[in-house]
């Protein structure tokens, strides 16, 4: 085949490549910005793993919006010109201003008629010990100025069943229900709170631009109703759309700023354009393929893999640099056959370092890292083709440049540099640097927490904060889990825990739960508390009745309560209160992992001491906490402490690829430069302050693989047998176009908002300036 | 701040129906500590004759109000802004009512009430007011729904002190209270202040 013929065959693929892009683009390329998505399963209990993602999907599609404002009344319009204008288009339902007013009848159906077997501790504890007297407490709550009464006061005289009632309203945050407004009143302003669901999937990205485009028109319309209105609001969607909005430009920023970087300093090189369009015409079909393959097989982008795709293009454009650096210094005698027999070599050992490196990083059972890692193998293996089939085909015609003067400033950079890295000057420097690092490594400090994957807008979790404080919601990252073999059991097992909570509430280390078995005692709970019924209050019903009539009720009244207290036998169950509609803000606590496996969620309210509250489940049978914040972080503090072993194993793979191409000693000097740039990228995370992450260390992985490039092609391009003296500044040229290439990519991750991408450029961009730097201790001399 | 504003106006304009009501609760307002006796009366449903009481009433500025009903049954409730605290005959002091339910919004109401709370009464109901500074009387709304289910009007009575208190539920029961032998302090008793300590 000719060398034409195979390039155009390679145009073709590509161009089929390119189609099924534009197709995947015309239906949206799926961009994942669930964090959770990102990471490997981190509960040991895959029961535990299923609620997680079950709570989270229920508590992570609300919207909650508070509007406050001097005047009252002002606060309720804007709230309701926010529910009227935002709910009124796709993107958020179930938004309410004002709560419809909840039906008194569907408390008395659930539990009026079953009421004997509710009772507050309280309560429960004064029939127990024997202190109850039917006649005082009858009368306590007839003399009683107002109360609260569910039921006519001949139905519940002693108070028994509105107590009840009481213990189990929530009880957390400064909101109150008023004129079915949610509405707290503080230091002269006056908020009110609108509740609303995110209608479809968060995590996708069209229902999460439709979402916040509703927002924002009801929170337009609502400032225009009450001018002066403050509006705060949360909501996953809201944190999630503002991490994609982040990444979106970081991945503008990265790719635009490297494309313009890499032109200027290619066209500075080359005085030409052509090596600049086959560069990017290279790096562009990797990343096309592997943009393509990855949506392909995984159906989604994770954001991370996009930000880090756009980086890519300064280590996949490093091969057709050296092609075109190798076509500078033929001059007249090139051929495009020669050309690419004379980089071979190079490439090969420089492809093969780079993908074991990223095939270390496969193996890690991140699902996000594995990502990242596929997508440069299959982006740079492409590149790597793309120099081997396409480029020859497009670069045929030889350089019209003096090879000489147009490589020679390179060659002189490189002489006066490789003299003073040279005999003991350079041992001797290179123990000083070595030195000077150890303060730096004595300050590194690690962190593995989780929130430094995803950027949190510290506006948004300023609102968030002050939503929470007021209104109670949580969060639901951290809750407990109580299994048993059957409903009974799973409620007798959530009553243990709720009264250690209880007790929490009460010393203040929490200020409140939801749980199931508040609202549907245990059975057996329902059946002790009708018996202690029985034995205190109806024990003996003329005596009880007599009291009755004694205190004021009517002859008729007094009977019937003994009578019904009869009847009433049924305790109330779990798919009573799931069949009422008072059960629907609590639904989720109920079954999370589905109806075949009995177990209910107890969720957590502003938690003040973390520590107790975590000790609440001890020694509790089927009850654990689960905090899948905490185990993603020890997970990936656990991944973490594996770094360096894992780092020492890859440096010892590429040592074997070096050793069998080169031989023992030269191959450690090969690897020598990238290992002490390493040393000095670990010590400047120390100087900086910069902790040390999962994503720093992946960082410097990556940079084991490329920074050992360089030396490769240093080796290759000059130490071969048969160079011909131009070679040493094109070579020398080539090493530093590809380490500004690669800067200009990965480097400017430096920069990104996302602290995860962040420590993975710094440490990037470190190492490589360091592996340039150290380089020519490399050549023999 | 409301206050502010209708004092405000009462000083500009001339006298109007909300510069009476300002007045009053102002002058209601004024004694760090009021003590009164109360017979209450109520009205309820399925009981044969009036639930009739008798006890005191203590009204602190500072404290809240003390509710102590010394016949026929002892019982003293004590309503803080937050929660409402109970003592029975035995003694036994307990919480009854605390955080933001229902029972603590009706503790807020009779502080409101008989404390002269503008704010708090501005806040739930619609006040009206009649007759002059030395008799007048007061009829409260309530404004939210919530509150308009159970109670459909308060109506106040009264000179120099609030003298009558009569209450309209929604289930007809009805409840008269009736204030006298008034007399002020600068601040609340030792065992009065016993009773609002958390239980």
């Amino acid at each position: 085949m000719t060398l034409r013929a195979r390039s155009w065959l390679f145009l073709g693929a590509l161009g089929i490549v390119a189609a099924l892009f534009a197709g995947l683009l015309v239906r949206g390329v799926p961009l994942q910005t669930n964090v959770l998505a990102m990471l490997p399963a981190s509960e040991r209990d895959p029961v535990a793993e299923k609620v997680v993602a079950s709570l989270s999907a229920a508590i992570g599609s609300r919207v909650l919006v508070l509007f406050s404002h001097a005047e009252e009344a002002s606060a309720k319009a804007a709230a309701e010109r926010f529910a009227a204008v935002a709910g009124g288009s796709e993107g958020l339902r179930a938004l309410r201003a004002r709560l419809p007013e909840p039906d008194p009848a569907l408390l008395n159906k659930l539990y009026a008629a079953n009421r004997f077997g509710l009772l507050a501790e309280a309560d429960r504890e004064a029939l127990a010990s024997g202190r109850f007297s039917a006649r005082d407490s009858a009368l306590q709550q007839i003399v009683s100025p107002m109360g609260v009464a569910v039921l006519p006061l001949a139905r519940d005289p002693f108070g028994f069943f509105g107590r009840w009632m009481l213990s189990i309203l929530p009880g957390a945050g400064t909101l109150r229900l008023e004129d079915g407004y949610l509405i707290a009143r503080e230091s002269a302003r006056t908020r009110v709170l609108v509740i609303g669901e995110v209608d479809g999937d968060v995590y996708d990205n069209a229902a999460q631009a439709r979402a916040v485009a509703a927002y924002e028109r009801g929170a337009q319309a609502a400032a225009a109703a009450a001018p002066g209105v403050e509006i705060l609001r949360t909501g996953t969607v809201f944190f999630a759309a503002s991490a994609r909005a982040a990444a979106m430009r970081d991945m503008d920023r990265i790719a635009i700023g490297s494309i313009i970087g890499i032109t200027l300093v290619m066209f500075a090189a080359f005085r030409s354009l052509r090596p600049i369009a086959l560069g990017l015409l290279s790096a562009g079909a990797g990343i096309l393929a592997a943009t393509v393959v990855l949506v392909l097989v995984d159906g989604e982008l994770h954001l991370v893999t996009l930000a880090f795709g756009a980086s890519l293009i300064g280590e996949a454009i490093d091969y057709a640099i050296l092609f075109c650096a190798a076509h500078l210094a033929a001059g007249s005698r090139w051929t495009p056959e020669g050309g690419v027999a004379q980089v071979r070599p190079a490439l090969i050992v420089a492809v093969a370092t780079s993908l074991l490196a990223y095939s270390l990083l496969g193996l890690l059972p991140f699902p996000g890292v594995s990502q990242v890692a596929r997508f440069a193998l299959v982006g740079l293996v492409v590149a790597w083709l793309s120099v081997q089939w396409l480029l020859p085909g497009l670069l045929t015609r030889p350089s019209r440049r003096d090879p000489v003067a147009a490589t020679d400033w390179a060659a002189r950079l490189l002489s006066r540099w490789s003299a003073l890295l040279r005999g003991p000057r350079a041992a001797v420097a290179v123990v000083l640097a070595l030195v000077a690092c150890i303060p730096g490594w004595l300050a590194l400090a690690a962190n593995d927490d989780v929130r430094l994957l995803v950027p949190r807008d510290p506006e948004l979790a300023l609102e968030d904060a002050a939503i929470r404080a007021m209104t109670g919601f949580d969060a639901g990252s951290r809750f407990f889990l109580v299994r048993g073999t059957n409903e009974e059991e799973v409620l007798a097992r959530e009553v243990f825990l709720v009264q250690r909570l209880r007790e929490l509430e009460h010393s203040g280390a929490l200020s409140g739960h939801q749980a199931v078995s508040d609202f549907v005692p245990p059975r057996a709970v329902q059946e002790a508390n009708r018996a202690l019924m029985g034995k205190r209050v109806f024990a003996d019903r003329e005596t009880l009745t007599r009291t009755l009539i004694e205190v004021g009720f009517r002859a008729e009244a007094a009977k019937a309560l003994p009578a019904e207290f009869e009847r009433a036998v049924k305790p109330v169950t779990v798919s009573d209160w799931l069949a009422s509609p008072l059960s629907t803000p609590y639904r989720h606590l109920w079954a999370p992992a589905g109806d075949a496996v009995p177990a209910s969620v107890v969720t957590l309210i502003g938690e003040r001491d973390a520590a107790r509250v975590a000790q609440a489940a001890a020694g509790l049978d089927g009850v654990t906490l689960v905090d899948k914040a905490a185990s993603v972080s020890a997970l990936l503090g656990w991944y973490r402490s594996w770094s360096a072993p894992g780092l020492g194993a890859a440096a010892l793979m590429m040592l074997i690829v070096l050793v069998v191409r080169y031989g023992g000693r030269a191959a450690v000097t090969v690897l020598v430069p990238v290992v002490l740039a390493e040393a000095l990228s670990v010590a400047v995370f120390g100087y900086a302050g910069v902790p040390v992450t999962l994503f720093g260390v992946v960082g410097w992985t990556l940079g084991l693989g490329i920074g050992v490039n360089y030396s490769i092609f240093l080796r290759e391009g000059i130490d071969r047998p048969g160079a011909v003296g131009v070679a040493r500044g094109a070579t020398a040229m080539a090493v530093m176009l590809s380490a500004c290439t690669t800067l200009l990519g990965f480097g400017l991750l430096a920069f990104s908002g996302v602290p995860a991408l962040h420590h993975f450029g710094l440490a990037l961009a470190t190492t490589i300036a360091g592996s340039l730097l150290f380089a020519p201790l490399s050549l023999k001399g | 701040m409301r206050l502010a504003l209708v004092l405000l106006l009462a000083a500009a304009g001339p006298a109007c129906a909300d510069d009476l009501l300002g007045s009053i609760l102002k002058r209601l307002a004024e004694p760090p500590v009021v003590r009164a006796r109360f017979v209450q009366e109520r009205h309820i449903a399925d009981m044969e004759r009036p639930a009739l009481s008798r006890g005191r009433i203590a009204v602190s500025r500072r404290e809240g109000v003390l509710w102590q009903v010394d016949s026929p049954v002892r019982l003293t409730l004590a309503f803080t802004p937050n929660e409402i605290i109970e003592t029975g005959a035995d003694g036994v002091r307990r919480l009854r009512a605390q955080g933001r339910n229902a029972e603590t919004q009706i503790g807020r109401v009779m502080r409101g009430i008989l404390g002269a709370d503008a704010e708090t009464l501005q806040a739930s109901f619609t006040a009206t007011a009649s007759g002059s500074l030395e008799r007048w009387s007061i009829r409260l709304v309530p404004r939210p729904r919530e509150m308009a289910r159970a109670l459909r009007e308060i109506r106040l009575g009264g000179g120099r002190h609030l003298e009558t208190i009569e209450i309209e539920e929604t289930s007809d029961n009805t409840t008269a209270i009736r204030l006298r032998q008034f007399s002020i302090a600068d601040q609340l008793a030792a065992e009065e202040l016993e009773f609002f300590k958390a239980p």
